[in-house]
C-alpha cells in the first residue's frame, strides 16, 4: 500500500483477495473516495482518490479490514 | 514473526493452515487491529496487524498467542465441519422431508390396509382405538411427592367430614 496525498493505491494479491469482496467494498466505499481498479494475474490493484480529508489517515486500513470482512462472507 | 511499533507480522504457512482458517482468525480480530494479507516470496502467508490501541511488547507477544490460538481453533472447526458435513445434510433432509405436507417418504409406502403382528388385516378404526388406548395408558401422571397436600384421595379428604346437603335432608 502506497500513499500520496489525498491519493492511496492498494494492491491486493489475487489468491488472498476476492475480486467480488474488493467490488463489494468499493460500492460500500464511493461516497468517501473515487476507486479505479486494476487486474492483473496475480493482483488487483486499486487506486482510491479524493479521499475525505477527515478520513484519509484511517482510509486505507479500514478499507483492508472491510475487503477481509466481506472475504468472510463471500467465502 | 517480527514485530515493529505497534504492529505483528505473522508468516502462516499455507499447507499448515487453510486460507478459509487464515479469514476466521483474522475476522475475530478486525475490530482490534487493522489487518492486510500479503504472500511472501516462499509463498507464506504473511498477516499484517496493524494494532488500533498501543501496546506494550508483552502485550503484542499475547496478542500475537492470541491469534495463533484463534487459527487453531478454526481449522479444527472447518475440520470438524467436514467430518460431520454428511450427518448434518442428512439431519436437514430429514427436517425437511417431515416439515413439508406431504410427510416423510417412510409415511408414504404404507399400505391401506396394515397388517397386524399375526399377519391379519387390521381394520382401520380398531387399530386406531386400539392406538388410542395405547396413548391414553401411557398418558397417565406418574405421582410423585406432593408436597402441598393436593394429591390425596377423596375418601381420606372427605370421609370425617360433615355430609354434603342431600344427605341432611332425609
Amino acid at each position: 500500500m502506497s500513499q500520496r496525498e489525498n491519493q492511496v493505491s492498494f494492491i491486493f494479491n489475487g489468491r488472498l483477495y476476492d475480486l467480488r469482496a474488493i467490488k463489494n467494498a468499493i460500492q460500500a466505499y464511493r461516497g468517501l473516495a473515487d476507486f479505479s481498479l486494476k487486474t492483473s494475474k496475480k493482483n488487483i490493484e486499486l487506486r482510491a482518490s479524493n479521499i475525505d480529508k477527515n478520513l484519509a489517515n484511517i482510509f486505507k486500513d479500514e478499507f483492508c479490514n472491510y475487503v477481509l470482512s466481506e472475504m468472510n462472507k463471500i467465502k | 514473526m517480527a514485530k515493529k511499533e505497534n504492529k505483528t507480522v505473522i508468516l502462516i504457512n499455507p499447507k499448515l493452515y487453510s486460507l478459509e482458517a487464515v479469514y476466521g482468525a483474522a475476522y475475530v480480530f478486525l475490530d482490534k487491529a487493522y489487518i492486510y494479507l500479503e504472500q511472501d516470496s516462499r509463498s507464506k502467508i504473511k498477516v499484517n496487524l496493524k494494532w488500533k490501541t498501543k501496546m506494550t511488547k508483552k502485550r503484542l507477544e499475547v496478542m500475537r498467542g492470541e491469534f495463533l490460538n484463534e487459527l487453531l481453533n478454526f481449522s479444527l472447526r472447518e475440520k470438524i465441519s467436514k467430518s460431520n458435513r454428511k450427518i448434518r445434510e442428512y439431519i436437514v433432509a430429514r427436517a425437511l422431508a417431515s416439515a413439508s405436507q406431504e410427510g416423510p417418504p417412510e409415511q408414504k409406502k404404507k399400505s391401506f390396509l396394515e397388517k397386524g403382528p399375526s399377519d391379519i388385516a387390521v381394520p382401520w378404526r380398531n387399530k386406531n382405538q386400539e392406538q388410542c388406548r395405547t396413548e391414553e395408558s401411557d398418558k397417565k401422571p406418574v405421582w410423585t411427592i406432593d408436597t402441598k397436600g393436593i394429591a390425596v384421595p377423596w375418601e381420606e379428604k372427605y370421609l370425617n367430614k360433615k355430609p354434603c346437603r342431600k344427605e341432611k335432608i332425609r
